[in-house]
């Protein structure tokens, strides 16, 4: 279907060589997935097979057919032929993916207007009925009426491959198509790519997420610097990986940190106690409940884990116990003392005690202020540390994260994910924590920093013997971490326990389903 | 569909309250005026009989306690009644009525002018050079002053080039500097923002959708890119208009036009206080019913603002 | 080339401001003298902008006009900054209803353009050098009092704010490290654009005779004076007007570049 040879893709100025010689192909019916981390090139390998590499970038390669053409000095109107008609694009987030302005049914018509004028307006709504039913879209009259914010993120997407589908291409590109979605949904979408493929049709399969590709992919191959590295049938490649950034990768994936729960003193009374924690929004006339009755001790050292999808109510939690609003009923206590509903005049003083990691730091960051200023503002805070004292505390607290000095100057922009995370720890440990709310601290980082920045934390816990309430969507990152698990749903507490328990006997449905969806694959895997 | 229903009889009270709000406002800055009300109302240098100010007296009942004034005022409003113009011996009504007609052609042609200029540039600039010499028209006539556009304007086609006459207010073709004057900057807005709001568009994720559908150029622009644009631009409508009024006072003063324009000057300049705040009614109601057409015109054009609450 | 244009405009500005302290040094001629057998000769050497009907020379008329046109445009623009981010400050900080009303009022005044807005408060106040003052200012503020507003409660919910309160920073301090230089830093670009529109209007309010009385030296007045003699003597308006329109692209320019690192920073 695919042939493609030492593909070279340059980006103009200093961007420089972002595909270097990559050689594959595909056949009908066959799935090639290409793994790594953001930057290895993924994407724009991608944008090369379907003709929209940015302007400026030079594409090369001794061998470039799509099904059965040489498209190697293919013009822009060659291109629009081929695009829609022979391949297609999926990609990310169907939200900004999907004209938001047009309504679902005009979108998927789109690639019929454009490669089959002259099909009758009444053809094409029939094809349009019948893409949507074969995406499994429920109620597919009522679905082309309406517009993408309307309809939620899994329908949305099951949305954008029918539009994909819609000119009956012959190779589907799939650029991280689940990557925006909740778990359970991830699975359920990766189920309709599988039947896509059964059907024949080529699909080259693109994320930085081993867990997803490893279901749908025949043969897999891992991309750094623009390179393969290494490319193998897909079950050869998880169980025995030759390449050492292969099994750098599996091994982040897997989350082997089963060793590093730590057993917390059970005699001491909880550092911090939440007792029928209750809170409720009004949103557009409606009262939304955000937290429903969420309680649990934590005691000093120990981890409490929170999980659940997008909008299960972890972040409300967390705000919650960081005295940041206020539970309409419950208790928080911190240190067996009363938090929660205390006059924030009181809060103040002891906010040293418990402190927040966000997932993506960068918003609190002051964006007029360097690194230097953000720590010097913390470090100021604590009485302990002397006027004179200050340059050498932030200078230490550096080093704990594991920073280099000369980061010192930045402004929280020009950091990377991975830095601006540790920065934001390191401001935490200025005012000398014993507890630390971590809100997806590591969601929105590649897999490999998730593992440098996880590999922190523990150790940091146990250097400074810190109790943690851990929050994340990731299983495996929990069950690595937390000896005590609350999963969460609607603002409910569905289940909770001791994590091994929970994990190896879930309750709930909706646990079974999480645990499902997460781990299935990968057990197959190993 | 209950709930848009809900939503049009919110922004009804909303240009109600602008109205009223209008029209509270300059009943006070009337009353905060130092001196005798009557001869606030009677403006400037005006020696009238004792029989005129006893018609003023009783007109806006100065004898009753200032509430009273307020609630007899907004009820004349509520009638229609816009009160009399004593300097002029007239109703400010038909003072309006009669010069409104020349001030609607001079807007009308120009905002014409002003869509088919902005529109026109916006789409053609398509290279990085013609976008920036684009910008640099644009920030020129932005920049420039209205009434010294309309001079030089004047001095170039009138005087020295002889295509348009400068004495004669009549017919179309004494219409088209003054139009052209006034479209000037109301066009550089338009095309400026029309254009960001392209680029805007044309940088959103969704765009590489559409080109990976086979999608022309021409197909991404005018079934998608343009209609984001024109949806930013929408919301322009209420300032075009406002400055197209607010230009119209200096317009039709350098190009000696009668208007709406000319009677709000020599109403200013001669402080005929009723007149003014006939004016200021009149504004009010035609930008409440502008705003309000744009937020129905708006909802159509962005349906997500239909179902999601936007809330700043 | 963004930069440069920038460092123009600035000197272009810095240049008035010179004419405005001593425009004795720019050149030699007395804006008022009167000379009826120099009147309306074309630019020349002597007389670089031309002269008028009263053979007044155009140039010194201009050169000293921009002290009245600076100091309105830069007055009335202070003036409705620090209104405007008073009121917007305040309705930002109000609970529900009074923010509501606020707004309320805010928004009824904005639905004036900002011309008509001047011409109404000079109706009430009659015509006048300060009441074009007061009247430019007024006309513009509600623009500030909204950015202001916006600008607080945004910069109020920012992420850094929110992380100065968890790390127990003092309220006080919180204001004054984090809140204030973000709400101000836009309003400053805002209010450097907002110098030349208060300029341009103030030059058409005096078009109109409602400012300064003739002869005094003022943009807008010269202008009114040119328009007389169009088809003679083109300079008298041609010349002021070109000053206006430098003055406003320049404080835009400025305005704007002024603006951008922060959007760059936030990006």
């Amino acid at each position: 279907m695919i042939e493609v040879r030492s593909l070279r893709v340059e980006l103009p100025g200093a961007a420089g060589t972002a595909v270097d010689g990559v050689s594959f192909s595909i056949s009908p019916g066959e799935c090639l997935a290409i793994v790594g981390e953001s930057g290895a090139g993924k994407s724009m390998l991608a944008r090369a097979l379907i003709g929209l590499t940015p302007a400026g970038a030079v594409v090369a390669a001794d061998r470039l057919t799509i099904g059965g053409l040489d498209v190697r000095a293919y013009g822009e109107s060659d291109w629009q032929a081929l695009r829609g008609g022979v391949v297609s694009l999926v990609s990310q987030d169907a939200l900004v993916a999907l004209d938001p302005l047009r309504r679902i049914g005009r979108e998927i018509a789109e690639p019929i207007e454009v490669h089959e004028k002259r099909m009758p307006r009444a053809a094409r709504e029939r094809r349009v009925q019948l893409l949507l039913a074969r995406v499994a879209l429920p109620e597919p009259l009522l679905r082309a009426r309406q517009y993408p914010h309307e309809l939620s993120g899994g329908l949305r997407q099951r949305a954008l491959i029918a539009a994909a589908l819609a000119a009956g291409p012959a190779l589907l590109i799939a650029d991280e198509p689940t990557t925006a979605l909740d778990v359970t949904v991830q699975a359920r979408i990766l189920r309709l790519l599988a039947e896509l493929k059964e059907s024949g049709i080529a699909v080259l399969l693109i994320s930085h997420d081993l867990a997803v590709v490893h279901s749908l992919a025949d043969r897999i191959a891992v991309m750094q610097h623009g390179r393969f590295v290494e490319v193998a049938p897909a079950a050869t490649l998880l169980t025995a990986p030759q390449h050492p950034y292969t099994r750098e990768l599996l091994a982040a994936a897997a989350q082997h940190r089963a060793a590093v729960v730590t057993e917390p003193s059970q005699a001491a009374a909880p550092v911090l106690s939440a007792h029928s924690l209750v809170k409720s929004y009004r949103s557009t006339g409606r009262v939304v409940r955000a937290v429903g009755d969420v309680s649990f001790d934590l005691a000093a050292g120990g981890t409490v884990g929170i999980v659940g999808e997008s909008g299960s109510g972890k972040t409300t939690v967390a705000r919650l116990l960081l005295g940041i609003e206020r539970p309409d009923t419950g208790t928080v206590r911190l240190h067996g003392e009363q938090w929660s509903d205390v006059p924030e005049s009181k809060r103040r003083v002891r906010r040293a005690q418990i402190q927040l990691i966000h997932q993506d730091s960068l918003g609190t960051f002051d964006p007029r202020h360097s690194m230097r200023r953000v720590l010097a503002e913390a470090v100021a805070l604590d009485r302990s540390v002397s006027r004179t004292a200050r340059p050498g505390r932030i200078l230490e607290l550096l080093a704990q994260v594991e920073l280099p000095e000369t980061l010192l100057g930045r402004r929280a922009h020009q950091l990377s994910g991975g830095q601006r995370q540790r920065v934001a720890i390191a401001r935490a440990l200025a005012r000398r924590p014993s507890i630390l709310v971590l809100d997806e601290p590591v969601s929105a980082l590649d897999v490999l920093i998730q593992v440098h920045v996880l590999d922190l934390l523990v150790s940091l816990r146990q250097q400074l013997g810190l109790a943690m309430v851990f929050i994340s969507h990731d299983l495996a990152v929990v069950r690595g971490l937390c000896d005590q698990v609350l999963v969460m749903k609607d603002g409910q507490v569905v289940e909770q326990g001791a994590t091994e328990a929970l994990f190896s006997k879930p309750q709930h449905p909706f646990t079974r389903e999480l645990l499902g969806a997460h781990f299935a694959a990968l057990a197959n895997g190993h | 569909m209950k709930n848009s229903g809900l939503r049009l009889f919110g922004r009804l009270g909303g240009m109600v309250l602008v109205v009223w709000g209008a029209a509270t406002v300059g009943f006070l800055a009337l009353r905060l005026v130092p001196g005798d009300p009557v001869d606030v109302m009677l403006g400037v240098h005006a020696e009238v009989s004792e029989r005129v100010r006893a018609e003023v007296r009783a007109d806006w009942g100065l004898a009753e306690p200032p509430f009273v004034q307020y609630l007899a005022y907004l009820g004349r409003l509520l009638r229609g009644d816009l009160g009399t113009s004593y300097r002029l011996q007239s109703p400010v009504g038909e003072v309006i009525g009669g010069q409104l007609a020349p001030t609607v052609q001079l807007m009308a042609l120009a905002m014409v002018f002003a869509l088919l200029l902005a529109l026109g540039s916006a789409l053609l600039a398509r290279g990085p050079r013609s976008k920036a010499l684009l910008s640099l028209v644009e920030l020129f006539a932005v920049s420039s002053p209205t009434f010294w556009t309309g001079l030089v304007l004047i001095t170039v086609f009138g005087f020295g080039l002889g295509w348009f006459p400068v004495v004669s207010t009549e017919g179309l073709a004494a219409l088209i500097l003054p139009a052209v004057t006034l479209a000037l900057p109301v066009a550089g807005i338009i095309s400026q923002v029309f254009r960001q709001g392209l680029e805007a568009a044309s940088a959103l994720p969704f765009v590489e959708t559409v080109r990976a559908r086979g999608a022309s150029h021409s197909r991404l622009v005018l079934r998608h890119t343009l209609r984001h644009a024109a949806a930013n631009s929408i919301t322009l409508t209420g300032y075009i208009v406002g400055s197209l009024l607010g230009g119209s006072v200096l317009v039709e003063t350098v190009f000696a036009r009668p208007g709406l324009g000319r009677v709000a000057l020599n109403a200013i300049i001669n402080r005929d206080i009723p007149i003014v705040l006939g004016i200021v009614v009149l504004a009010a109601v035609v930008f409440s019913v502008i705003n309000l057409l744009v937020d129905l015109l708006y909802d159509r054009v962005d349906p997500r603002l239909m179902t999601a609450a936007v809330y700043s | 080339m963004r930069r440069a244009s920038a460092l123009i405009a600035a000197s272009f500005l810095l240049l008035l401001v010179v004419c405005t302290l001593a425009p004795s040094l720019l050149t030699s001629a007395d804006p008022l003298q009167t000379d009826l057998a120099a009147a309306l000769e074309a630019p020349s050497l002597a007389h670089p902008f031309g002269t008028d009907q009263a053979g007044r020379d155009v140039f010194a008329r201009v050169l000293y006009g921009s002290r009245y046109s600076l100091a309105i445009g830069f007055g009335a623009t202070a003036i409705a900054l620090v209104v405007g981010l008073a009121i917007g400050a305040l309705a930002a900080s109000m609970h529900r209803l009074g923010d509501g009303v606020l707004s309320r009022a805010i928004e009824i005044v904005m639905a004036f353009p900002e011309f008509l807005l001047a011409l109404i408060v000079i109706a009430i106040i009659g015509p006048g050098e300060a009441s074009l003052l007061v009247a430019v200012a007024i006309a513009v503020m509600p623009a500030y009092a909204r950015v202001a507003r916006v600008q607080t409660l945004v910069v109020t919910r920012a992420g850094y704010v929110e992380a100065a309160r968890t790390l127990g920073v003092p309220r006080t301090a919180t204001l004054l490290r984090h809140v204030v230089p973000n709400t101000l830093g836009p309003l400053l670009s805002m209010a450097t654009m907002g110098v030349g529109t208060a300029i341009a209007a103030a030059a058409g309010l005096s078009f109109l005779g409602l400012g300064p009385k003739p002869p005094t030296p003022e943009w807008g007045l010269i202008l009114s004076d040119g328009r007389n003699f169009l088809a003679t003597a083109w300079w008298i308006a041609v010349f002021p007007g070109l000053v206006i329109t430098a003055t406003v692209i320049a404080t835009s320019v400025v305005g704007r570049s002024l603006h951008a690192p922060q959007k760059r920073r936030r990006a």
